[in-house]
């Protein structure tokens, strides 16, 4: 006997959903894709040292 | 080994007076310039002008060198193994908001003609969705049950949806290898519009078989299905000259070939070790997700040692193109932004010197029509910059000197930018007609006029794509995003109005540069009015050549005579989508059986 009270058993796209996730499901083979490197690591230049030259630090003990 | 000592002495050859023959083409073309420009007192915008003739006749030149290769060669014979296959292989057919029924469709068209080859036990296929769009994906989960109720094919059909496009289609295929790369040795990478005959699957893996080498297999996608006036063209060139260009193309690139994104085939373990494509550094456009992974995973195939390859003598591989100029448009800007995105990698560690060859080719495909608007603007601008001209040049000399004309050099140049434009076109009908090529496409005369047809009609759009073109840079350069727009497939018919709001800008455009060319230089009204004119009228040749084509021009061996599994997908989407149809008994498969 139908139980008209689980409303569940209406839900027609649930019911596909189901049925497409167990009749779909991709084989479990899996295969390792590892990064590939495509940028150089960043490096320091000369020009870029020379912009980023700052005045060194003197203590200011003794003044 | 002697034999590939002289395979790879051929692609030097090749690639040496290709680029040989296009350098002294451009140098020809700016020398030209020079002098012409020279002849009224030689300033920067002529020095400007002469360096962008340059680069852009460098360009035309180097596509008609490609065309030369591809007539003065036959296609190689490939290894192929004999008897029956062997390899289990994965047809991977991502989708991304497609209409499901068109998409199902193909896959049922391809189920059963892989059946009729005896090895459709050996195939399996597996729908991708990265679809976005919750109502679709109910569709494409209705249809997936519809399409195992009609095939048969438990087992061999698999539907996954991505809870996240991560990568988007790069990832997706990468998600899948992640999952289920160990089963499959070979997987034949689709798009959602592709259409493969069985046998030819076969064949690649045959192909793939003979040569452990090998990592992907490219074939060369015959555009079909098209029914408007814009895509029955594209549908006859792609046809007409592709198949020339592309064998150039191959003889070119040797070992080091391209990987266009679908229609492949590719050895997993190979792509699996190779092609895992990081996201770059910074924000898009230039950063992040790789747009066009195509180009970077047929690169990163050849620096890992493996081959890739075109093999343009594969016949029964199929697609869908645009049905008009804004369609077009709307993939050329995402196709822009990643072949712009390619600068980022010219300098990638360990790339073969010809992979980055082909990211700069990419980069200038898209460069080069700025190069053309850049001319004209100087051009226009020009005699803002020109000194006044000097009558008396002579101290002491009473009669004046007037200044020769170099207009001759101007207009050979000319000569020669339409001519390598336009001869490798008739070369290839030459070709065709001599070879019997032609025969497919309705015979020799038919063929000719198509030819001639289309390239006047090409070269009224030339000036709307440049348009578009020019504008998809700039957008990339300004820091816009294209997004991932998904394509629009099916009838493109354009009203007026919708063409008018996809390109009045080029309206304006036109109507301006003609009004400062007649303020400014009066002269080059006349040279301009090829550009301008079409630009003028942008929205009207949009939306005619959107409309239905009933033309018996342009008439290609795909649509004169569809091939088995054409005629399969026609029979099952006109069933599935409700219409009447006969049922062909000659068709096995039960998808078809039903139909």
């Amino acid at each position: 006997m139908t139980d008209l009270s689980d409303q569940a058993q209406f839900d027609i796209d649930a019911r596909i959903s189901e049925r497409v996730d167990l009749l779909g499901a991709l084989p479990k083979a899996p295969l390792a894709m590892p990064l590939q490197r495509l940028e150089l690591p960043r490096r320091v230049g000369l020009l870029t040292l020379l912009i980023h030259l700052r005045p060194a630090r003197t203590s200011r003990a003794g003044h | 080994m002697a034999k590939r000592g002289q395979d790879e002495a051929v692609v030097t050859l090749t690639r040496s007076l290709s680029l040989m023959a296009a350098i002294a083409a451009a140098c020809g073309g700016f020398l030209l310039f020079l002098q012409y420009g020279a002849s009224d007192g030689l300033d920067i915008i002529d020095v400007l002008r002469s360096a962008l003739i340059f680069a852009s006749t460098f360009w035309l030149a180097w596509g008609a060198a490609q065309a030369i290769a591809g007539l003065t060669t036959r296609p190689p014979l490939h290894a192929r193994t004999a008897g029956p296959i062997t390899t289990r292989t994965a047809i991977l057919v991502p989708v991304y908001n497609e209409d499901p029924v068109a998409t199902f469709a193909r896959i049922a068209a391809m189920e059963a003609s892989l059946r009729r080859t005896g090895f459709g036990d050996l195939f399996d296929f597996a729908i991708l969705s990265d679809t976005r769009d919750d109502r679709i994906a109910a569709k494409e989960r209705h249809w997936f049950l519809r399409l195992l109720a009609e095939t048969g094919a438990d087992g061999r059909i698999f539907y996954r949806r991505r809870q996240s496009n991560k990568g988007r289609k790069a990832g997706n295929i990468e998600d899948f290898i992640k999952t289920s790369g160990a089963a499959y040795p070979f997987a034949i990478i689709l798009d959602a519009d592709s259409l493969m005959e069985g046998e030819t699957m076969v064949e690649l893996v045959r192909r793939m078989e003979a040569a452990p080498d090998l990592g992907l297999l490219q074939t060369l996608p015959v555009i079909i299905h098209a029914k408007s006036r814009f895509g029955r063209v594209m549908q006859f060139a792609g046809a007409f000259y592709s198949p020339i260009f592309a064998r150039g193309l191959a003889m070119m690139q040797g070992k080091t070939g391209p990987f266009w994104g679908h229609n492949a085939i590719v050895r997993v373990r190979a792509f699996a070790e190779s092609c895992g494509m990081p996201a770059l550094s910074g924000k898009p456009p230039f950063g992040g997700h790789i747009l066009s992974h195509d180009y970077v995973e047929a690169a990163l195939l050849a620096r890992a040692g493996w081959t890739v390859r075109v093999d343009d003598d594969i016949q029964g591989s199929f697609e869908e193109g645009p049905e008009n100029i804004v369609d077009h448009a709307k993939r050329d800007r995402r196709w822009c932004q990643g072949n712009l995105q390619h600068s980022r990698l010219l300098l990638a560690p360990g790339l073969r010197l010809w992979s980055r060859f082909v990211f700069l080719q990419g980069i200038l495909a898209y460069i080069a029509p700025v190069f053309w608007l850049a001319f004209l603007g100087a051009s226009i601008l020009a005699p803002l910059f020109a000194a006044p001209i000097d009558y008396f040049p002579i101290k002491d000399w009473p009669f004046p000197v007037l200044p020769v004309s170099q207009a001759s050099k101007a207009l050979g140049l000319a000569v020669g930018v339409v001519g390598l434009l336009f001869v490798p076109k008739i070369l290839i009908v030459i070709d065709a007609a001599r070879s019997g090529r032609a025969q497919g496409f309705a015979g020799k005369a038919r063929a000719l006029q198509s030819t001639l047809v289309e390239l006047v009609f090409s070269s009224i759009t030339a000036p709307i794509f440049l348009m578009f073109q020019s504008r998809s840079v700039l957008q990339v350069l300004r820091g816009a995003d294209g997004g991932w727009p998904a394509q629009t497939r099916g009838d493109g018919s354009l009203t007026l109005a919708q063409a008018w709001a996809a390109s009045h800008w080029m309206v304006t455009n036109g109507v301006v540069g003609l009004g400062l060319a007649n303020w400014f230089a009066p002269a080059l009204v006349p040279w301009l009015l090829p550009v301008a004119l079409p630009l003028v009228l942008a929205p009207v040749i949009i939306s005619w050549s959107s409309r239905q084509s009933q033309s018996r021009l342009f008439q290609t061996p795909a649509e004169r005579q569809p091939s088995s599994v054409m005629k399969t997908q026609h029979l099952i989407l006109t069933r599935w989508q409700g219409k009447e149809t006969p049922v062909e008994p000659d068709l096995p498969g039960s998808a078809v059986m039903n139909a």
